[in-house]
């Protein structure tokens, strides 16, 4: 059974030629090749927040995009119209985010399942809407959108490297955290983990507001990438749909989950898309179905079930 | 034997679903250090009261004290940490946790591990502690759920049937954690529907039908009272 023991030893040897080329890459590779790796550590990101939160407590969220959206004007509008420098915008972005989260989180997180999901479904469309309107234009301009000009390249590229490293250290503090195991028993059985002494609300909101605070944070990074936003490209769906596939490849409730997901499918999209073009999406479907059949809790977990990887909350 | 301290005061209990009286003014109280055995005939309100006592379900009336504090509409995780820790019919085990996990879970301090570690040992479970509870068979999972209790520190444990569907090996080893629990000072609350087990391991038994208490007494005084024997076999 060589094999076996082959694929960790891999995966670590893979995983550390990774970050080694992640930590260097502006320093040797081309602008197309750092954008490329940009957005395959902003899909880091992206998913490492979702599944901070979704991924170990088991409450779906399919309104993730609210937060990223929201973190994308916040911090735009940081930039635009009080002069931010480049790291207080990024961290407004996150914090506006985080500081809904708390607010809606509180009643949010009382219903289950598809209610959760409909109900932050709805909340992430009503945002949308609601940053067009006629109330809120003198703030976001409406539907003329924002452009922003702030940093360069490599500033970027280095910020979203480092908010996809904190990510991932937080959540491997977390998951070994009284806090990451009281969620994991959320996710398990939510009424028994109250019953051993759990406060289920109070952990299920400070995550969930750890989670909008990492997506904002994102979404204000990736906001000067794209020098331009406007609400349908902020507030768009795929951002949700790609952190859940991405963290559900990768594995739920793990730390590398992400990692792995952003990195593998992100580079199939981008094969894809040149090839391809528009396929792109119903390929994404076709992988989607796959996962639900055969690794409905994604990879890591798979090999930890089958004993390949410890059971342990490290990776 | 009544209670002279009692840890648990169950006074005029109200729960109604729709137009169902599930529990109909039931009171009785449970006194420090006592092995109590709850039982009725289904559909009596016995898992009800449990439900109620911990904190799941609200009351519709009535209070229920512990320790002399009223702690009637409290959170279940509130009084959990206050000392009252439950078992339940179906094992309700985290099945993607590992044993490890599972037990340490209650308690927050960095000695949780070593605690939940030296637990497993004591019931022959610490082997299997790296694995996940949904590998262990239905006897073990019942007790890894007496574990978890455990690790609430509690003074009061409440158990639905604690020995439904296990081999009698496992009866006779769940039934010796009890007692030897019972003596190191913890009391205990037992709804078991075999009949052998309440009146071999229970000082006192109280008896619920239709959410009101009918009888309480030694196990030979309820197996000899009119009303019990009408309540199961009927008049």
């Amino acid at each position: 059974m060589t094999w076996r023991r082959a694929i960790p030893v891999v995966g670590a040897l893979g995983l550390t030629a990774y970050a080694v080329l992640a930590a260097t890459a502006p320093l040797f590779l081309s602008p197309a090749a750092v954008s490329l790796l940009f957005l395959i550590l902003y899909y880091t990101c992206l998913a490492g927040a979702w599944n901070f939160f979704s991924g170990f407590s088991g409450y779906i969220n399919f309104g993730f995009v609210l937060f990223v959206g929201l973190g994308m004007y916040a911090s735009v509008i940081g930039f635009v119209d009080f002069k931010m420098g480049l790291i207080p915008g990024y961290l407004t972005g996150g914090l506006v985010s985080a500081l809904v989260a708390a607010v809606i989180g509180y009643p949010l997180l009382r219903i289950r399942g598809a209610y959760f999901a409909i109900s932050m479904l709805a909340l992430a469309e009503g945002a949308r809407v609601l940053i067009s309107t006629k109330y809120l234009t003198p703030l976001t301009r409406g539907g003329a959108g924002m452009p922003v000009l702030a940093g360069n390249l490599n500033q970027k590229y280095y910020a979203i490297f480092a908010l996809a490293v904190c990510i991932v250290l937080a959540t491997m503090f977390f998951a070994r955290s009284y806090f990451g195991l009281s969620l994991i028993a959320v996710r398990e059985d939510e009424a028994a983990a109250s019953g051993l002494a759990v406060n289920t609300t109070a952990v299920k909101v400070s995550v969930f507001v750890g989670s909008a605070f990492f997506a904002g944070t994102a979404g204000g990074i990736h906001a000067t990438f794209l020098h331009y936003i406007e609400p349908f490209a902020a507030f768009d769906i795929k951002y949700t749909m790609l952190s859940i596939v991405m963290a559900m490849f990768g594995g739920l409730g793990t730390v590398l989950g992400a990692v792995i997901g952003a990195f593998t499918l992100q580079l199939i999209s981008d094969y894809v898309w040149l090839h391809f073009g528009q396929a792109n999406i119903t390929i994404f479907g076709l992988v989607m179905v796959c996962l639900v059949i055969w690794m409905p809790d994604g990879i890591l977990v798979r090999l930890k079930e089958m004993g390949i990887l410890p059971k342990t909350r490290w990776i | 034997m009544t209670a002279d301290s009692p840890i648990l005061e169950i006074h005029d209990v109200r729960k109604n679903f729709g137009g169902v009286h599930a529990l109909a003014g039931c009171g009785f109280s449970v006194g420090e250090g006592e092995i109590v055995g709850l039982i009725g005939p289904n559909g009596s309100g016995k898992t009800t009261l449990f439900n109620t006592i911990v904190g799941y379900l609200p009351l519709d009336g009535g209070r229920i004290l512990y320790r002399g504090e009223d702690v009637t509409g409290l959170p279940p995780y509130q009084i959990a940490r206050k000392g009252i820790g439950r078992t339940f019919q179906v094992t309700r085990i985290f099945p993607k946790m590992t044993l490890l996990e599972n037990v340490a879970l209650p308690t927050r301090n960095a000695a949780a591990n070593e605690r939940a570690h030296e637990l497993l040992e004591f019931v022959g479970l610490a082997d299997l502690q790296d694995e996940y509870a949904s590998d262990l068979s239905f006897g073990q999972q019942r007790l890894l759920s007496i574990l978890q209790v455990l690790m609430l520190d509690p003074g009061l444990i409440l158990l639905d049937e604690p020995a439904a569907g296990v081999s009698p090996m496992m009866q006779k080893k769940l039934l010796e954690l009890i007692h030897y629990l019972n003596e190191d000072g913890r009391t205990f609350l037992i709804i078991e529907h075999n009949m052998d087990v309440i009146m071999n391991n229970c000082e006192r038994v109280v008896v619920l039908s239709m959410g009101e208490k009918i009888a309480e007494g030694t196990p030979d005084e309820v197996r000899r009272d009119e009303a019990v024997l009408t309540a199961y076999f009927g008049a």
